[in-house]
């Protein structure tokens, strides 16, 4: 008997704490708003001309990059030897293009910037956000949607590119990628979808701190022309500043600049993305250092890194990423939250 | 043929003879009376014993002045003994000698095996017609028949080399007895070894082999050592066993000691992964070789600048021959070692030899700033969670 109400009591307790985990889940309603918003967005999106146009842009030059470097690749075999071709594809560069890797570098960012800058004034000024406001939908499915709306787009863009080129790269040189060099390319392709996203968070915190569509367009901008052109110009400058290399400089010197130098010129994504994509895709690339000293070449050994090696050097890389993102997702977030919605 | 001659006539004869050769030096050609050959040998009386070949070297000394066409001739010989002329390999019957220079005949007798004991007579005659001739009375004493053992001996009975070569050795076996033996070849050699028999000039290997009187047969031992044999002084005894004989020889095998050892690790896999400034541990294998003990064998190691390998026994006393000893290596990358691979190479040596092993240093980065780096990630996520929930939900 006893036993038995034992048992009872036990379920009871079971039931309350389900029904309070369901009551947790009176969020759930939130999360419909936030799906038909995403949908919304995502039909947006994919029938916007802006969408068509960045793609078009992606498709063409990686199409041709990859191309000019199929048509290159046999002097880069008989250079470097044929171990990991298929990835030569991507970071060799033809005789009049630079390489697939340097064009997502440089063009990443836009499609970023392009699906986001006007992600939030655009409504504002159309007037529409205050209508959506009015919908019994939480505030935050608004950024919420967009931003995974976005985000979709850009992973279906990348992967798909990714895809592509892979196809166009078997056809081209007829040699499958081994599944090292796929899982390399992989997680190229995750890094660009990450790296695209900061720019998707950085474009739409500009879209809600300006209220014309035209200032963030071109904040942003003048934000990616920064970090992806004059940020190494910056970082060389002031790691000259700081410790000056003359001709009679020594060593240690030297070495404090050009450490000074790279660690500034990191603090670009796109250095953070070009270092950490270069090294996944060249597995012979050992350190991310641009010096090595005596004591780490004796000895050495020239050879290929295993992909968990690759992937652990470039780790803080994909963390750092990841870490600015979500930074500047939060940001928005939090002064959408606290931005006053008027109509009109 | 004595003659009685006054001494008047002795000195007459002695005024003669040296007349006659002053004319007979004075003129060559003509011909001189008896006494002009003589037969001899040095040893007119030997022993001998039944059953056995001998031998009389004979000379034959002409001074009859002209050469001289001489027959040789057995005068008398016991019954059942035979005897016969021999002369540059041939049985002769006469020889030829020339005044100056004296011949040389054998003369061979074959003792009959059951000659009793006692004294023999042999008469020999070289006969040169018209009287030059001359008589030799060979006397054989037959002494009572004893057994002698056979021989059974090498020349060089010891011989020296390292343990993978194969050692010949030349035996001789001598049948000293009076009748054929047959002889049954066997060695007594330590285990493992291997021992052939084979007749001098021919490959074929032999178990027995049959000797006939007197008579001395030629053989080669082949001793092959044993795989793995250690240095040192083995024996190695060789036996001919007929019906009424035991013959033994010892044949000495020197070894000398080869010094060849070798360093792998048990799985032979010479490749480590290792983190920067951390010890990683690694087995590993030093087999000797080689047939001799290896002594005070020192571990070192060649690896770049600021790495470090340390050995839980830097120095092994001994190991045995055949032996193998197993000693842990802990290498430590340097701390500013990078990702992927070093070559470092670990040798062991003796005064003697060396080995040395180049292994692959695979330096990995430590998983531990993976783990650092999903720690800020969930830092992160916490974060965006709190965000949401402080300004979510307007």
């Amino acid at each position: 008997m006893k036993a038995a109400a034992d048992f009872i009591r036990q379920g009871t307790q079971w039931l309350h704490t389900a029904s309070r985990f369901q009551g947790s889940r009176g969020d759930a309603r939130g999360n419909t708003g936030l799906m038909v918003l995403y949908h919304k967005e995502l039909e947006d999106q994919f029938s916007s001309k802006r969408f068509l146009i960045v793609l078009g842009l992606i498709f063409v030059t990686g199409l041709a990059s990859v191309y000019s470097a199929a048509s290159g690749i046999h002097a880069a075999v008989s250079k470097q030897g044929t171990d990991f071709v298929f990835l030569k594809l991507f970071t060799s560069s033809g005789a009049s293009l630079p390489s697939f890797l340097t064009f997502i570098a440089f063009s990443g960012p836009i499609v970023g910037l392009a699906l986001g800058f006007d992600a939030i004034n655009g409504e504002r000024s159309r007037g529409t956000l205050s209508r959506l406001m009015a919908q019994p939908i939480y505030r935050d499915a608004v950024i919420n949607g967009k931003y995974l709306a976005g985000l979709t787009v850009i992973a279906i863009m990348v992967f798909s590119i990714g895809l592509i080129v892979g196809g166009l790269g078997i056809i081209l040189i007829g040699v499958p990628p081994t599944a090292e060099e796929l899982a390399r390319i992989l997680l190229f392709l995750v890094f660009t979808v990450v790296y695209m996203a900061l720019w998707l968070a950085v474009s739409m915190l500009f879209s809600i701190l300006f209220r014309h569509a035209a200032t963030s367009a071109l904040s942003v901008i003048a934000v990616w022309l920064f970090f992806v052109i004059f940020m190494q110009l910056v970082a060389g400058i002031v790691a000259n500043a700081l410790f000056p290399v003359s001709d009679s400089a020594n060593y240690a010197a030297m070495i404090h600049n050009v450490n000074t130098q790279q660690a500034l010129s990191r603090l670009s994504p796109s250095v953070l993305y070009s270092e950490a994509v270069g090294t996944i895709l060249d597995p012979s690339a050992r350190t991310l250092s641009s010096f090595l000293l005596t004591d780490q070449i004796q000895g050495a050994v020239a050879g290929a890194l295993p992909f968990g090696q690759s992937v652990l050097l470039v780790w803080p890389h994909l963390i750092g990423l990841l870490a600015l993102t979500v930074l500047c997702f939060a940001i928005s977030y939090i002064s959408f939250m606290r931005q006053e919605v008027r109509a009109g | 043929m004595v003659l009685r001659i006054p001494k008047i006539m002795k000195l007459f004869l002695s005024f003669l003879m040296t007349a006659a050769l002053v004319l007979l030096s004075a003129f060559p050609g003509v011909s001189f009376a008896a006494g002009g050959l003589t037969l001899s040998t040095t040893y007119p009386g030997i022993m001998v014993k039944a059953g056995e070949n001998v031998n009389f070297s004979l000379e034959i000394a002409n001074n009859s002045g002209a050469g001289q066409n001489v027959a040789l001739s057995v005068e008398s010989i016991p019954d059942g003994w035979k005897g016969y002329f021999e002369g540059s390999g041939k049985l002769v019957g006469r020889a030829y000698v020339n005044p100056d220079k004296p011949a040389n005949v054998d003369f061979n007798v074959q003792v009959p095996a059951d000659a009793a004991e006692g004294n023999y007579q042999i008469a020999l005659k070289a006969d040169a017609g018209s009287g030059i001739a001359d008589v030799l009375n060979l006397e054989l004493e037959v002494g009572a028949v004893e057994f002698v053992q056979g021989k059974f001996t090498s020349q060089y009975p010891e011989l020296q080399g390292p343990g993978s070569a194969a050692f010949k050795y030349s035996v001789d076996l001598v049948n000293n007895s009076g009748e054929d033996q047959s002889y049954s070849l066997s060695a007594k050699a330590p285990d493992g070894w291997q021992v052939t028999f084979s007749p001098s000039y021919d490959a074929k290997q032999i178990a027995s082999l049959s000797v006939k009187p007197g008579e001395s047969q030629g053989l080669n031992v082949d001793i092959v050592p044993a795989q793995n044999v250690t240095a040192g002084k083995y024996t190695v005894t060789c036996s001919a066993v007929s019906a009424t004989e035991t013959l033994t020889t010892d044949l000495t095998v020197l070894i000398t000691g080869t010094y060849n050892m070798e360093l792998s690790t048990p799985t032979g896999l010479l490749s480590l992964d290792a983190h920067a400034g951390r010890e990683t541990p690694v087995t590993l294998t030093i087999q000797n070789k080689g047939s001799a003990e290896l002594k005070n064998v020192t571990l070192s190691s060649s690896a770049p600048a600021n790495w470090a390998v340390r050995f839980a026994q830097p120095t092994i006393d001994t190991i045995a021959a055949g032996a193998s000893q197993e000693v842990i290596a802990y290498v430590k990358p340097g701390t500013s070692a990078i990702a992927g691979d070093y070559a470092i190479s670990i040798s062991a040596s003796t005064n003697e030899t060396k080995s040395q092993a180049d292994f692959r240093v695979a330096v990995k980065t430590p998983t531990i700033w993976g783990v650092v780096g999903i720690v800020i990630i969930l830092a992160l996520a916490y974060g965006l969670v709190r965000v949401f929930r402080k300004y979510g939900r307007r």
